[in-house]
């Protein structure tokens, strides 16, 4: 049977940081075109809304 | 009652039979083709984790999918209009997380489920209980997906029921046993296609049919609230609210993206961690915007009710049990909706007028007025709906769904008709085969190969997984054909999956945690399923968005405390 594992274990140690650094731009890129996205919602909704 | 074709449908036309036809041929075949190279388990279950980002993220957007999105949510979207969308607005978050913790862990550790990690991080009971948890939902959900539309179909085409189940059930069960989940991807691709195909024809069928600027058939539909998106208020009642979709729709989409072996399927299959992270966020980018455009489809739907007389109940078997019930009160019901629908047209062509007149009082009372007679006819029909409901002795009935396929046998061209038909086929397909898929994959890998034949050849556990995916098919199948029947049941059998799916996220919450160990792991996931059921039974007005959040919340919450005061369990 294994040592229990978690993903911290697994994780080599000189990845994390390449990790956190394209998890930190990934995130900035998705939540960039989500608040654009919610931003044209809101457009829509300010413009045509009532 | 059951629900079987209408013989009063008007029949679909060849050409759109034609369209149809096609499709499913071409997805038969293609998938067919797509077999080669599964002659092991890891080709069949994993496509030896060989398929490109693109593929594996049009197969997460293709499963989530479902017919009921396509007939459903753009019916949602004439009734209601977009605030639905509010429910997606956790996924682009949940996806990143995934994206940095359970993706890239499941995918190095080499697993075919997800429950098997459990049962090299806790124990074999935490494997099995989860997976069993997901094959009890998952089993049953999978008759209901193919029963949405079937019944729908049957309605409003007059097809019958059978003949809908089938014409969705026997092709995909096919492809997806020959092709294993290399069928199901390359199927899901040329499906995602389909479906954005015929929700690009629907927006350009309804703005070229509108009669009015699509300026002001905007504003007609803003003033009558079919654009209003945010709800800021708080309140756990509601389930499309900014914050319910935030924090439930996260933990919501954490659940089902990271811990439903439907979902991790596709990105287990994927060439890489990258390739793994790169599909889902390619759910990340595009969902909300898709999930917005399907939701005006039924905006536009409304607006161009406006002008073309609807009818007043758009599912036949509401129509005709009203009127059997009592004819006079449908009738006299029938007289003032016309009524209300001529006021409204008429307030609705002002409204557009006044606009164009460059007085914005003028154009603001027009539009405040055509809100008015709005308000009217919606109240008409809500009558109606009723008066159905008394005579099909139901608490309440919906016809949601029926909208807009009832606007496509009536008013859509048969190329376009049949590409929707089409559409939601491919919708409904891509769904259905992932979950066939994954549900064959849980029964082989996690009970079969682990307690029944630990040992065996790969041609042996590739026949087990062949028979798996047609014994799971003709179970949906029949679950499908009797679907109509069961009514409540099925949202039975949706709210207690409901019960565990947030529980499930906990228990690998855990598994990140260091000190978490496996009694604290199965203990937590039974409190957890025991809270959320608690809240459903005590407080019921709790939208179930929250009730993921509970779950998970609990089950770190009480397995935490467990693992410090049971020591962890070390291995041998």
């Amino acid at each position: 049977m294994a040592t229990p594992r978690t993903p911290q274990d697994t994780a080599p140690q000189d990845v994390i940081p390449r990790d956190a650094a394209r998890f930190r731009r990934t995130l900035v890129r998705v939540m960039s075109v989500q608040v654009l996205t919610l931003v044209l919602l809101w457009l829509l909704q300010w413009r045509y809304g009532g | 009652m059951a629900v079987r074709g209408l013989r009063d449908s008007p029949p679909l036309h060849p050409i759109a039979w034609l369209v149809v036809v096609f499709y499913v041929g071409y997805v038969l075949v293609d998938g067919v083709r797509r077999s080669r190279g599964t002659n092991e388990i890891e080709g069949y279950f994993l496509a030896n984790r060989s398929l490109p980002w693109w593929a594996v993220g049009l197969s997460v957007m293709a499963t989530q999918l479902s017919a009921v999105t396509m007939i459903g949510t753009t019916g949602q979207g004439a009734t209601d209009g977009l605030r639905f969308v509010q429910f997606y607005f956790g996924l682009p978050l949940a996806m990143v997380l995934l994206g940095v913790t359970l993706v890239p862990f499941l995918h190095r550790e080499r697993v075919f489920t997800a429950y098997e990690y459990l049962e090299r991080r806790f124990d074999a009971k935490t494997r099995s209980l989860t997976a069993f948890l997901f094959l009890l939902s998952r089993g049953m959900s999978c008759g209901t997906i193919i029963a949405a539309p079937a019944v729908v179909f049957s309605a409003v085409f007059g097809w019958s029921l059978g003949w809908s189940v089938t014409l969705m059930g026997v092709p995909t069960v096919l492809y997806t046993m020959l092709g294993g989940v290399q069928a199901v991807t390359w199927a899901d691709v040329k499906q995602m296609a389909f479906i954005v195909l015929s929700i690009g024809g629907l927006v350009g069928v309804l703005l070229w049919n509108i009669p009015v600027h699509t300026d002001d058939a905007l504003a007609i539909a803003g003033a009558a609230g079919r654009l209003r998106v945010f709800d800021f208020s708080f309140t756990l009642r509601e389930t499309y609210t900014f914050w319910s979709g935030l924090v439930g729709g996260t933990f919501l989409m954490l659940s089902y993206f990271g811990t439903d072996q439907s979902q991790v399927q596709r990105y287990l299959s994927a060439r890489s961690v990258d390739a793994a992270r790169s599909s889902l966020l390619m759910s990340a980018y595009w969902k909300i915007p898709l999930q917005a455009l399907i939701l005006l489809v039924g905006v536009l739907v409304f607006v161009f009710y406006l002008f073309t007389r609807p009818p007043m109940l758009f599912n036949p078997r509401n129509e005709a049990s009203a009127r059997e019930a009592d004819a006079g009160a449908y009738a006299a019901l029938e007289r003032r909706y016309a009524t209300a629908l001529d006021a409204r047209r008429a307030a609705a062509r002002a409204a557009a007028a006044a606009r164009g007149g460059g007085d914005p009082a003028a154009a603001a009372a027009a539009l405040a007025a055509f809100g008015a007679r709005e308000t009217e006819a919606s109240a008409v029909r809500t009558e109606a709906l009723a008066l159905a409901a008394r005579a099909q002795r139901e608490k309440s009935v919906r016809d949601v769904n029926y909208i807009v396929p009832r606007f496509v046998r009536d008013h859509v061209p048969p190329v376009l008709a049949g590409l929707f038909i089409a559409g939601v086929l491919a919708a409904a397909m891509s769904s259905i085969a992932a979950e066939l898929n994954s549900l064959a994959t849980a029964s082989v890998i996690d009970f079969y190969r682990r307690w029944v034949r630990p040992v065996a050849s790969d041609g042996h556990y590739l026949g087990v997984s062949k028979i798996a995916t047609v014994v799971w098919g003709l179970f949906a199948c029949i679950v499908a054909t009797y679907a109509a029947d069961l009514g409540s049941l099925i949202e039975v059998v949706n709210r207690f999956g409901s019960f565990f799916y947030g529980s499930i996220l906990g228990v690998f919450l855990l598994a990140m945690i260091r000190r978490a160990g496996a009694a604290g792991a199965f203990v937590g996931l039974l409190a957890g399923m025991g809270a959320v059921a608690s809240v459903a039974t005590y407080a019921p007005e709790v939208s179930f968005l929250w009730h993921n959040v509970v779950g998970a919340v609990v089950v770190v919450a009480v397995g935490m405390l467990v693992s410090l005061v049971a020591p962890a369990r070390t291995a041998t």
